[in-house]
């Protein structure tokens, strides 16, 4: 397959109701995968069916490679049964009636007889189901279902996998393990993946890739980590929730507290990790708190672990320069780079002006182990080669 | 004396009747557990009608649509029957009206209730509509449909206004069991009346607690693919 790029270009109406308009792209060759973000019900479910040929759209047109699934003005309209798609609607809905080797030979159409057979053995072995192939849906834990759904989807060779809310169905320590689970399995199934989450965590996890939807409209596509880190407008912004999103990796933990280098920088955070775990942490702008530098001891880039000095409270605090400031009513995001690492800070005007912030000024910034959000990527020593 | 012709001829039309409500009942029900057309109501409504209707009411209708110039009458004949009015056809074309909502209901309820992300599910794993009917559908619905035969098979079993009007009394013709106990009755032979009736309710009473044991086993209409 020469060209896999997944174009689309769509606008679905309802009476009544909010238009929906989606457009992005992704490159399928690169099995990566990309996350439909945004709050409940703005519309992702409907751009993902839409996708998978069960909602017609009202204008536009859906392209991957050289086939048209969909064109409105050509009046093309390819039906879910030929788009050779994975498709795992929310729940998942597995075939109540049919036990787990049924449930994965379900879409298998390309080869018949023991040819079928070896590809189901494969599937049952790849996702951890030996010993199940018997058994129906309700037999099984989420995890399980969760393997059973992918596996069917993928028996299908598809070209392209389409998941709603995977892990909504889920109580929350479940969906927390499925969800490290669910990103090795997207990452091994070697097949792009669009995923609609409204679920902050599940997007940064998931996600190679983002598509930010505020008000039934992608206002943002690009890298995850981009996308989180410099949300394109305030819409964006207030949907990720999130200003400061870092990559890095455990080096040690202590009582419950992980020390997390990233780039240059050492962070105390709070989380479930081990040591080489790779992780991500995430800090919103409210919880930096910005002070002056004091003296000449501290020097640009430096990170403080609390030690000495003025008392503080605080396990993190880092000098840096501020490069940006942006006003928004009576609060000031503040862009600061500590050592080549971009923080946020939202303080008041008062404050900008007290401190005397300005472009290319030192500030110490301080945020609490208990502000930053942790959360685990992959486990040590696993290495995905992926694009993080 | 049991009337074994009037018991046999009942069970013959009563089967017949359920094997021509199950093809021509399921596409419906599935037809209106789906659509979303304007004119759906009606199409209930008119299957509905065997349930509110005086079956004398509906037998008289039929009566008249069956006659030689009557357009069921005229159509039986154009294709080669004989006389449609008393005769076992007939019969079997008022028995399947009569009981179209005794086997279209429970299956349309059983439709409904189906996940619709499990028949969409089987569509984006390539099956066409109808094989998704047959190897998702179907299945699951099977408790409704199971309902549906045996409620349309029992009602068959014990109709008697719309018989009367329309097949009348001919021994092993139109003669069926509810007509045969009726004659008795009318002879003021109770006896003959309750031989013939005690095996009716005996029979009616264990097959549908023998469904309703089945049913519980299997799967219910109603929220089906709940996990």
């Amino acid at each position: 397959m020469a060209d896999a790029r997944l174009q689309v270009a769509i606008e679905r109406r309802f009476r009544g109701g909010p238009t929906i308009r989606a457009a992005f792209e992704l490159d399928t060759a690169s099995a990566e995968t990309l996350v439909l973000f945004g709050p409940s019900g703005v519309g992702k479910t409907t751009v993902l069916r839409c996708l998978a040929g069960l909602e017609r759209p009202d204008a536009g047109r859906i392209v991957l490679g050289d086939e048209v699934w969909f064109d409105a003005a050509a009046g093309v309209d390819r039906p879910p049964q030929r788009r050779r798609i994975g498709y795992l609607p929310q729940g998942h809905a597995l075939f109540p009636h049919l036990d787990v080797a049924a449930n994965i030979a379900f879409g298998i159409d390309d080869v018949r007889g023991a040819a079928r057979t070896a590809r189901v053995a494969e599937l049952v072995a790849r996702f951890g189901l030996s010993g199940l192939e018997r058994r129906k849906p309700a037999e099984l834990s989420g995890g399980q279902r969760q393997r059973v759904a992918l596996a069917r989807a993928l028996a299908r060779r598809p070209q392209l996998l389409l998941l709603d809310e995977p892990l909504s169905a889920l109580d929350a320590p479940t969906r927390e393990r499925l969800r490290l689970e669910l990103r090795e399995l997207l990452a091994a199934g070697g097949v792009s993946a669009i995923v609609v989450t409204h679920d902050r965590t599940e997007a940064l996890v998931l996600g190679d890739r983002v598509a930010v939807m505020v008000d039934g409209v992608v206002r943002q596509s690009g890298r995850t980590l981009e996308v989180f880190d410099r949300p394109a407008d305030e819409a964006v912004a207030r949907v990720t929730g999130v200003e400061t999103v870092l990559a890095g990796r455990v080096v040690t933990v202590e009582d419950g507290l992980a020390a997390v280098a990233v780039d240059g920088l050492r962070l105390t955070a709070i989380g479930d990790a081990g040591p080489g775990d790779r992780v991500l942490l995430f800090i919103r702008a409210e919880d930096v708190l910005l002070s002056a530098v004091r003296g000449a001891a501290a020097s640009e880039g430096t990170a403080g672990f609390g030690e000495g000095g003025r008392g503080s409270s605080a396990r993190n605090r880092l000098v840096g320069r501020v490069v940006g400031l942006e006003p928004h009513g009576p609060v000031v995001r503040v862009g600061i780079d500590v050592g080549g690492v971009r923080l946020v800070a939202a303080v008041t005007r008062p404050a900008v002006v007290e401190l005397g912030l300005a472009p290319a000024r030192l500030v110490e910034a301080e945020v609490k182990a208990t502000a930053i959000g942790l959360v685990r990527l992959a486990a040590a020593g696993v290495d995905e080669g992926g694009s993080r | 004396m049991i009337d074994w012709d009037a018991v046999g001829l009942s069970v013959r039309l009563a089967a017949a009747t359920a094997a021509i409500l199950v093809v021509v009942g399921l596409p419906l029900a599935w037809w209106l557990a789906r659509t979303t057309a304007p004119w759906r109501p009606f199409v209930e409504a008119a299957i509905a009608l065997p349930l509110v209707l005086p079956p004398t009411v509906l037998g008289f209708y039929l009566l008249l649509a069956m006659g030689p110039s009557g357009p069921l009458g005229g159509l039986w004949r154009a294709l080669g029957g004989g006389r449609l009015a008393f005769s076992f056809e007939g019969l079997l074309v008022a028995s399947v009206i009569y009981s179209l909502p005794f086997a279209v209901q429970p299956f349309a309820v059983a439709f409904a209730g189906l996940e619709r992300s499990l028949i969409e599910t089987a569509w984006t794993l390539g099956r066409s509509r109808l094989a998704t009917f047959a190897t998702v559908a179907l299945p699951l619905a099977r408790g409704g449909i199971l309902t549906g035969i045996v409620l349309a098979f029992a009602h068959t079993l014990g109709e008697f206004g719309v018989v009367l009007m329309v097949g009348g009394n001919l021994p092993g013709e139109t003669r069926t069991v509810s007509i045969a106990i009726y004659d008795r009755v009318q002879a003021l032979d109770y006896e003959g009346a309750a031989a013939t009736a005690l095996p009716l309710l005996v029979v009616s009473f264990l097959v549908l607690a023998l469904t309703y044991g089945l049913r519980g086993g299997v799967v219910l209409p109603g929220p089906i693919g709940r996990r």
